[in-house]
């Protein structure tokens, strides 16, 4: 697998704390990962720095990967600009990138297409609902051709049923167009249906960062979730251990 | 209908305000307030019939309103690009609130006298105080609004490489608009009240010296004439910017 980003030793620094030391990372492309880990951890601050726009670190991060390549970053609460309209704040993109209009027009369409919102291009984001305005996050990130997103506890504040379906949204569109995922939730259920490898970052002095890799074949996971077969509870447990032991620290 | 009911309060609220006045006048009452030199409410009235005829009454308004728009214009264009440089730079906005948190709370009333040394003309005077009036409270909102901008969406320009140029226009400019609102609704009711006090000390020609004088020659109708001509200049000020906010604005007040 090709890398996209080591990180290496990464630590974090606030006043005379450290919020996590010495962090070995690696984001693979192609690749789905799940960051977890108890609240206050320094999950957020990780993919931060990751992305670029944290660069008060300590450790090395390679490549400049996000200097390169399009990258694109969904905050934990939504990023949309109230004043633009759904076609608008999807276009933002790509007047950051000086495409010209008549192109973006057609870029739009494309991508409300995708995440199929197609109709809704004069709505504001008051007048939409959760699911859908994560639709229209996705589909601003989209704009930027990214090779990684990253995604900040997005589905955090849906429902059940609009999680299930943004998680589904989010595999085929990953499948489509080939990007890496960088995902922080706090679900469990989320992690194992969508992610390759789940990284939990526990607390304490300094984090320690455990790596579960996803043995469930990718086109079974949502079917595992279902039947909670043996193979899902392994996972799951394997996890909630986890997870534990970082509360305790 | 709930229209309708709003438009019989007020009206009802105006006439009982008009009525008491009527009957205060008429009685004659003395104690504790002495209303025997207060014209009624029907001498007012007819005596703002002739003033409507009088073009020297509407030479008062223009020369105020020109004082006010100025004042305002001015302090918009200096308070608002000052107020965005120091709500994204510390150094700025420490330079800044040194100087004018020193300032702010002077009463207008106060300035009159240095501007009065400080301008060549009384008209230049005047101005600065109804600038005075708006810059202020534009530079506090403006400030403040820079302050709530919520760094998610700086994230969003950033990250797909937006320079500081593209998070002015695209971001800072229209989330602040609302800030600059407030500050403006706030300063146009200041800088009226700037200029009715310098106009009244230093004038020659305005509302404010209109009322003045007719205060100094006894003509107390005209008193009235002028307090409520100047009301109702602010009341259309606001209701001007009532009207922008509702209509060309109404995009950059709406929320998550």
């Amino acid at each position: 697998m090709t890398s996209l980003i080591i990180g290496n030793n990464l630590s974090k620094k606030i006043g005379d704390r450290y919020i996590f030391k010495g962090i070995d990372i690696e984001i693979n492309r192609k690749e789905i990962i799940a960051l977890m880990g108890p609240s206050g951890v320094g999950k957020s601050t990780l993919l931060r720095i990751l992305c670029g726009l944290d660069k008060n670190y300590e450790g090395k991060l390679s490549n400049n990967f996000v200097k390169k390549y399009p990258i694109g970053y969904v905050p934990q609460e939504l990023s949309l600009f109230p004043w633009r309209n759904v076609r608008q704040n999807i276009e933002l993109v790509f007047e950051l990138r000086k495409v010209k209009k008549s192109q973006r027009v057609i870029e739009v369409k494309r991508l409300l297409e995708k995440v199929e919102l197609l109709g809704t291009e004069l709505l504001y984001p008051e007048d939409l609902s959760g699911g859908m305005k994560q639709r229209v996050a996705l589909a601003q990130v989209l704009g930027n051709d990214p090779e990684i997103m990253f995604l900040d506890e997005p589905f955090s504040a849906l429902d059940l049923q609009s999680r299930y379906n943004m998680q589904k949204l989010l595999l085929r569109l990953q499948n489509e167009i080939g990007f890496s995922v960088f995902i922080i939730t706090h679900d469990i259920t989320e992690a194992i249906n969508i992610s390759d490898r789940i990284l939990i970052l526990s607390g304490g002095l300094g984090g320690q960062l455990k790596i579960i890799e996803n043995t469930i074949p990718k086109l079974k996971r949502f079917e595992e979730s279902k039947h909670s077969s043996s193979l899902y509870k392994q996972v799951s447990m394997e996890l909630y251990n986890s997870m534990s032991s970082s509360n305790s620290l | 209908m709930r229209n309708f009911r709003i438009i019989i309060i007020r009206l009802s609220s105006i006439s009982i305000f008009l009525s008491a006045w009527h009957l205060l006048v008429y009685f004659n009452i003395k104690d504790p307030l002495y209303f025997n030199n207060i014209p009624s409410p029907i001498k007012v009235i007819d005596s703002w019939k002739d003033e409507l005829l009088n073009p020297i009454y509407f030479k008062n308004i223009s020369v105020s309103l020109y004082r006010v728009l100025t004042g305002i214009i001015l302090a918009i264009f200096i308070g608002f690009p000052l107020g965005v440089l120091a709500g994204i730079n510390k150094y700025i906005y420490n330079c800044v609130f040194a100087v004018t948190e020193i300032f702010r709370p002077i009463p207008l009333l106060a300035y009159v006298p240095i501007v009065a040394i400080l301008f060549h003309g009384v008209e230049g005077s005047i101005i600065f105080v109804t600038f005075i009036g708006a810059f202020f409270p534009i530079l506090v909102n403006v400030v403040e609004g820079m302050g709530k901008i919520p760094k998610r969406l700086v994230y969003i320009i950033e990250v797909n490489n937006g320079r500081f140029f593209d998070k002015l226009i695209k971001l800072y400019i229209p989330y602040i608009t609302s800030a600059l609102y407030t500050g403006t609704l706030v300063g146009v009711g200041a800088s009226w009240m700037g200029v009715i006090t310098a106009e009244t000390l230093s004038g020659t020609f305005g509302i404010g010296y209109y009322t003045w004088n007719a205060y100094q020659t006894f003509q107390y109708e005209k008193v009235f004439i002028g307090m409520f001509t100047i009301g109702i200049l602010g009341f259309f000020s606001s209701l001007i910017l009532r009207i922008l906010k509702s209509t060309i604005l109404k995009d950059f007040f709406r929320v998550m």
